[in-house]
């Protein structure tokens, strides 16, 4: 998974090229179809959450003028990406251990988490990202760190993997009914990482293994009356 | 968590790979799409570049013919100078060729040199040891011309000494033969003398015998018969054999006549003893006689001519009658296992006095 300002590097140069060469040094940034795409979205939940019914491949439109300054946030550096990065791994690990292991773990893990990330390492990401998957025998985590794409909103609310009541693991289906109890599945699908899983999956096995790199699950959910783009896409990334 | 996390994993696994294929084209594509991208941009470049450089030749060459000149002019000689240096480059090679073939030749003479030298030395060697071998030589041929010439005169008059003794000797012998001559001459007269007493003995004997014409010899046993020797009238030599024919199947050892004059016996090798008849027709068999174990060696008739006597060589004597030609007695004489000659006396004799004292 990938944030849209790590891989546009060569967009912009090869932009730059045919541009008023006074524009070529203001901060670039797409959008699709009329939406501007937010950049601390990873890409993928992007496309789930929001444009999953277009055609492949994704055409998204790159601009350089008038930065719309109400609806994205600017991103200066590649460190910014960074600090959004360990930011959302810090608070899904509060959500799961209490912020216990994140706080054992050195500056270097940090930076082996990013960069492991950043350059596609999967045994470097891995070797300290298990650690934060750990989960106690029988129990799961604390509470899953989930985020439901509703109505082309994101919502986050506490998901405790093991039903109170029932003494079972928490199902995806049971899990949304928390974001929204009126919730019918035969409009909707549910999306995560581009694939629809079954509403029977449980959630504390979702969270250890379809987690997005900073920990977290995103879960689309989209309405299938209206195919639009405008519709209630939830995403998981 | 495990036993149903199998199958969620399997049909997430099969989602994700569902999502892969369909999104894979796409990745190909681009990847094709920025490598065209960056081609073409190298080649742009490269491009700006030649045309770049092409403008500057350009303007060089509007610049100035006599920079032209010029530069021919140092072209030419630049090309001059490299081609003086191959030729010099050339010429080196060559001389150091020479300078090792020089250096070989020097080495390989240098080499013989070294050979010659110690064959020198080995020919001088072998010089001195032929001049040791030969004084030695000398030294010997010296002594044994030395010794030779001792040997001469040891023979010379060893020599002297032979002819002295020779003519002694013969001297000697002449005397011998002297005397025995004397001798002979001596033995001659003496016998001469005998010779005529006897003469004049038997002469005288003979005279006397006519006289008397009485006669009667006593024959006596005599073993060993000793004839007088007659003085031979008649020699007459058989030269032509009456008859001849085989009589035994090996060799014929034995034969004697019998007193009738008509019938002889044989005795033979082959153990029998045969007896013919000589008629006026020819010989004729008339009886075989066996039961000897040897060769018969001899044969003998008793005077009457009824019995043979025969011995052989099986250590026995056996007698034998004539007429019914059986066997009458055998004796052995074990000290001499033959007796080659039985003569009449002592065969008549011998018969006559077994026939008295009954043993026959």
């Amino acid at each position: 998974m990938m944030y849209f300002p790590l891989v546009t590097d060569k967009v912009r140069k090869h932009f730059t090229q045919y541009i008023n060469p006074e524009s070529a040094n203001k901060e670039m940034w797409i959008d699709f179809n009329g939406q501007p795409i937010k950049w601390n979205y990873p890409i993928g939940v992007w496309f789930d959450a929001f444009c999953f019914e277009s055609p492949l491949p994704w055409t998204v439109t790159v601009h350089f003028e008038d930065y719309p300054e109400t609806k994205i946030l600017h991103c200066p550096s590649k460190d910014a990406i960074k600090s959004h990065f360990m930011s959302s791994i810090k608070e899904a690990d509060s959500l799961k251990h209490k912020g216990q292991v994140i706080n054992t773990m050195q500056d270097k893990d940090h930076h082996q988490l990013w960069l492991g990330f950043l350059n596609d390492k999967f045994d470097q990401f891995w070797s300290v990202n298990k650690r934060l998957m750990e989960s106690t025998a029988g129990e799961g985590f604390r509470n899953i760190p989930i985020k439901c794409y509703l109505n082309e909103k994101p919502f986050q609310k506490l998901v405790k993997p093991i039903d109170d009541t029932t003494e079972n693991w928490t199902t995806l289906q049971e899990a949304l009914f928390e974001f929204d109890p009126k919730l019918n599945f035969n409009e909707v699908r549910v999306i995560t990482h581009g694939i629809e899983p079954s509403l029977k999956t449980p959630i504390q096995w979702m969270s250890e293994h379809l987690s997005y790199p900073d920990n977290f699950l995103h879960i689309a959910v989209i309405n299938t009356n209206t195919t639009s783009h405008d519709a209630n896409q939830d995403r998981t990334a | 968590m495990s036993n149903w996390s199998g199958e969620i994993r399997q049909q997430v696994l099969q989602l994700l790979q569902e999502r892969n294929r369909k999104e894979k084209g796409f990745t190909e594509l681009f990847k094709h799409h920025e490598r065209l991208f960056e081609n073409w941009a190298a080649v742009r470049d490269e491009n700006i570049r030649l045309m770049q450089q092409q403008g500057g030749f350009n303007r060089v060459d509007k610049g100035g013919g006599e920079d032209k000149d010029k530069i021919l002019r140092l072209q030419e000689e630049l090309t001059e100078l490299h081609r003086n240096r191959g030729e010099n480059a050339s010429q080196v090679l060559s001389l150091s060729a020479k300078l090792t073939q020089k250096e070989a030749e020097l080495s390989a003479l240098q080499s013989q040199n070294a050979e010659l030298v110690a064959r020198i030395a080995d020919l001088e060697e072998k010089e001195a040891q032929l001049n040791n071998n030969l004084h030695e030589h000398q030294a010997t041929i010296a002594l044994l011309s030395d010794e030779h010439s001792v040997l001469q005169l040891d023979f010379t008059s060893l020599e002297e000494k032979f002819r002295k003794v020779q003519i002694e000797y013969q001297e000697l012998l002449q005397r011998y033969m002297q005397v025995k001559n004397q001798h002979a001459e001596v033995m001659n007269k003496e016998n001469e003398a005998f010779m005529e007493k006897k003469r004049a003995l038997v002469q005288k004997e003979l005279e006397d015998a006519a006289a008397e014409k009485v006669v009667t010899p006593i024959e006596e046993p005599v073993p060993f018969g000793i004839e007088i020797p007659q003085i031979p009238t008649v020699c007459v030599v058989p030269k032509i054999a009456a008859h001849r024919f085989e009589a035994h199947e090996n060799e014929v050892n034995a034969i004697r006549w019998s007193p009738n004059a008509r019938h002889f016996a044989t005795g033979g090798a082959d153990r029998k003893v045969k007896i013919w008849e000589y008629t006026h027709t020819g010989i004729e068999q008339r009886g075989m006689l066996t039961g000897s174990n040897g060769a018969v060696l001899s044969i003998d008739f008793d005077t009457a001519g009824t019995l043979v006597l025969a011995s052989s060589s099986d250590f026995a004597c056996r007698v034998w009658s004539v007429d019914d030609r059986r066997l009458r007695i055998s004796f052995t004489n074990r000290q001499f296992w033959a007796i080659f000659d039985i003569l009449a006396t002592c065969t008549n004799a011998l018969l006559n006095q077994m026939q008295k004292n009954g043993v026959l």
